[in-house]
């Protein structure tokens, strides 16, 4: 399964971001593998529609779960889309810390998948 | 002849100078501030006519559609989404300028209208009364602009533009013959007028300033319209009697010293723009 | 916290305040929101600390090739922006429609600059703030940016203050995202409240919760009576209502702060209306 945290920093201990369209960052785990892969959101520098170029990205990725903070429209529509399902962020948390989290199972449903 | 009235900053009576001057000028009036269109309010015309202001957007055949993303990747305003099962739009994004169905190799893009918000037309006596009113929730004034100047038959016509200096703006003092910027003898309202004043400049639209709510100081405004070889074609007092006036949905030439007063303004708007 | 003044259209008092509610609260971050017409450094920023060129749209672009005018961008274009190979940077919208026809590769997308982001210091923190190219779209990647270099100039501050933009357009919705709080600054006058029903209604549907506050009451009671009787349909709380009085504007032409007229009738209603937010913000 794949994990995506939306984060304002390249690495695992950067604050996460709230934002998910506009978030700087994505740090994706892979129950496969050890080390996360980190990427720049295109959704970021968008000059439109952030949260569909999100969205578009993280489907691409294959990613099966997105934590964030806060969902906008067309974010929310996107993912149902995708079939992905999301996370609300603890407050203030670094990116290990929110993953650490969600796999202690301490998360908020913030969008359920769309079968 | 299309006159704007612009002003960069909101709130500075661009609404009142537009609805009493197109009053004592006898022109029609042309309600651009399409987000927050207020010029009705004032002139209470007799609705006659509504219509539905449509933007193309696509339409997508799933059962041509090879899922080939192409459209997904050419479309700059990412409005649509090529994840999951089908491509899917994000109608509020697109701009409607029909790439997706030029790119599209399998005539799966076709194209169906959508409404973002809708005309009005009505009449206060023989003075003709245009606005455009954009659906709360719809990010794009500019078609609704488009499509409202486009109705405009030939004779004069003021155009109550939208506050700032954005694309909306732009829209409406586009192709106009003058415009009248209203600004404020603050440091806010020079500020902002700098900012209108570099719209029309661009545009390459003659104008000429109002000062609004003067106090009899208006060095501020006076030193930049020097500056920037722009006329000063009127001052209105601030005046409280007024201000309880234009609260109220009053128009302001129904008092006859401010009746005078745009009639002076029009008079000086007459002699600029022949 | 987010805490968002906003108002559906201009002139209402809202950046007003707030600089008064900067100076007021403990909030290290203000950032104006309303880049179109953007106010606020007039009345709070000292210097500029940083400045980044903003890149807010696309254009096309003519490249060296021979134009052939063969008219087929003029033909495919809506926007009325381009003449065989020539583009009228104000009218167009940056589709690209015009270089994916065009047969010999003459034009091509490209970044325009739009604006700057500007990081100022005030006497009671920081600002961040925009500057727009006269004309300029795409402000609501703007309003993100400058939301996005404000988190990144301080980190942790309890309370950031944002003044909005007017309307309810794409940088009214990018100045919501994100907000906890939102006040209505709304003017007793008619074109007020209906701007405040709009602005209102699209605040609920962003589940932002709302309060309100009216300016110049006393311009028009009437319309002060009907501004109350909207937050009661629309179950918002009334957090105050704002004489009219000469003094702001006496202000605003001098350059002070409000805060400098304690004994005006304006000064003390805003300060009441900051101790309201206070509460529901739960800022000590």
């Amino acid at each position: 399964m794949k994990v995506l945290v939306t984060s304002q920093g390249p690495t695992v201990d950067a604050l996460a971001d709230e934002r998910f369209g506009r978030a700087a960052y994505f740090v994706i785990f892979d129950g496969q593998s050890a080390e996360p892969k980190i990427m720049k959101n295109p959704g970021f520098s968008s000059d439109h529609g952030a949260g569909v170029v999100a969205s578009q990205s993280v489907a691409e990725e294959q990613v099966d779960v997105v934590i964030t903070g806060h969902l906008g429209p067309n974010a929310v529509n996107s993912l149902q889309a995708a079939g992905i399902t999301a996370y609300r962020l603890p407050s203030q948390s670094t990116v290990k810390a929110a993953f650490d989290a969600f796999a202690a199972g301490e998360l908020e449903l913030l969008l359920a998948k769309q079968s | 002849m299309k006159i704007a009235v612009l002003s960069g900053k909101g709130g500075t009576g661009k609404t009142t100078v537009a609805v009493n001057l197109a009053t004592v000028l006898a022109c029609r009036y042309v309600d651009c501030d399409v987000e927050a269109p207020n010029g009705f309010l004032f002139l209470q015309p007799t609705v006659e006519s509504k219509q539905d202001v449509l933007l193309q957007v696509p339409e997508i055949d799933h059962a041509l559609c090879t899922r080939c993303q192409e459209c997904v990747n050419h479309c700059q305003f990412n409005a649509l989404l090529g994840a999951g099962s089908r491509i899917n739009l994000f109608e509020k994004l697109c701009h409607s300028c029909g790439l997706c169905t030029l790119v599209c190799r399998f005539e799966a893009i076709k194209e169906k209208p959508r409404v973002i918000g809708y005309l009005e037309y009505g009449k206060r006596g023989q003075q003709e009364c245009w606005r455009g009113v954009l659906t709360p929730g719809e990010p794009m004034g500019v078609p609704i602009i488009d499509a409202l100047k486009d109705k405009l038959a030939d004779g004069w016509s003021m155009l109550d533009a939208p506050p700032g200096s954005s694309c909306s703006v732009v829209a409406t003092a586009i192709d106009t013959d003058f415009a009248i910027l209203v600004t404020e003898p603050t440091p806010f309202g020079v500020h902002d007028l700098d900012m209108a004043t570099q719209v029309i400049k661009k545009l390459g639209v003659p104008g000429a300033i109002v000062i609004n709510r003067s106090v009899g100081d208006d060095r501020l405004i006076e030193d930049y319209a020097a500056t920037n070889g722009i006329p000063v074609i009127g001052r209105l007092p601030f005046s409280l009697g007024a201000a309880q006036a234009i609260a109220r949905g009053e128009l302001l030439v129904q008092l006859p010293k401010w009746r005078a007063r745009f009639e002076e303004l029009g008079n000086r708007v007459r002699e600029l723009v022949g | 916290m987010n805490l968002l003044i906003v108002s559906g259209k201009g002139g209402t008092g809202k950046t007003t305040l707030a600089a008064t509610f900067s100076q007021l609260s403990n909030s290290k971050m203000i950032i104006d929101c309303d880049v179109e017409a953007s106010n606020l450094h007039l009345l709070l920023a000292r210097d500029d600390l940083e400045r980044h060129p903003f890149s807010g749209a696309k254009l096309a672009q003519p490249l060296d090739n021979e134009c052939t005018a063969c008219g087929l961008c003029t033909a495919t274009c809506r926007f009325g922006a381009i003449d065989n190979g020539i583009v009228d940077a104000l009218r167009c919208e940056g589709c690209g429609a015009c270089v994916f026809v065009c047969p010999v590769d003459h034009l091509v997308l490209q970044d325009a600059t739009t604006g700057a982001t500007v990081l100022s210091a005030t006497d009671y923190g920081l600002m961040s703030r925009a500057e727009m190219e006269p004309g300029a779209e795409g402000s609501g990647k703007l309003v993100t940016e400058i939301r996005r270099q404000g988190r990144l100039a301080t980190k942790d501050v309890p309370l950031t203050l944002l003044d909005g933009p007017p309307g309810i357009g794409c940088a009214v919705i990018a100045s919501m995202t994100g907000c906890q709080l939102a006040l209505v600054v709304a003017e007793a006058s008619l074109s007020g409240l209906s701007d405040a029903e709009r602005i209102i209604d699209l605040l609920q549907q962003m589940d932002v919760q709302t309060l309100l506050c009216i300016n110049r009451a006393d311009i028009s009671p009437e319309l002060t009576k009907q501004l109350e009787q909207l937050c009661s349909n629309k179950d918002i709380s009334l957090v105050g209502e704002i004489p009219y009085d000469p003094v702001v504007r006496e202000a605003q032409r001098q350059g002070r702060s409000l805060l400098d007229y304690p004994e005006s009738p304006a000064t003390k209603a805003i300060v009441a209306i900051w101790d309201r937010l206070s509460e529901a913000i739960g800022e000590e």
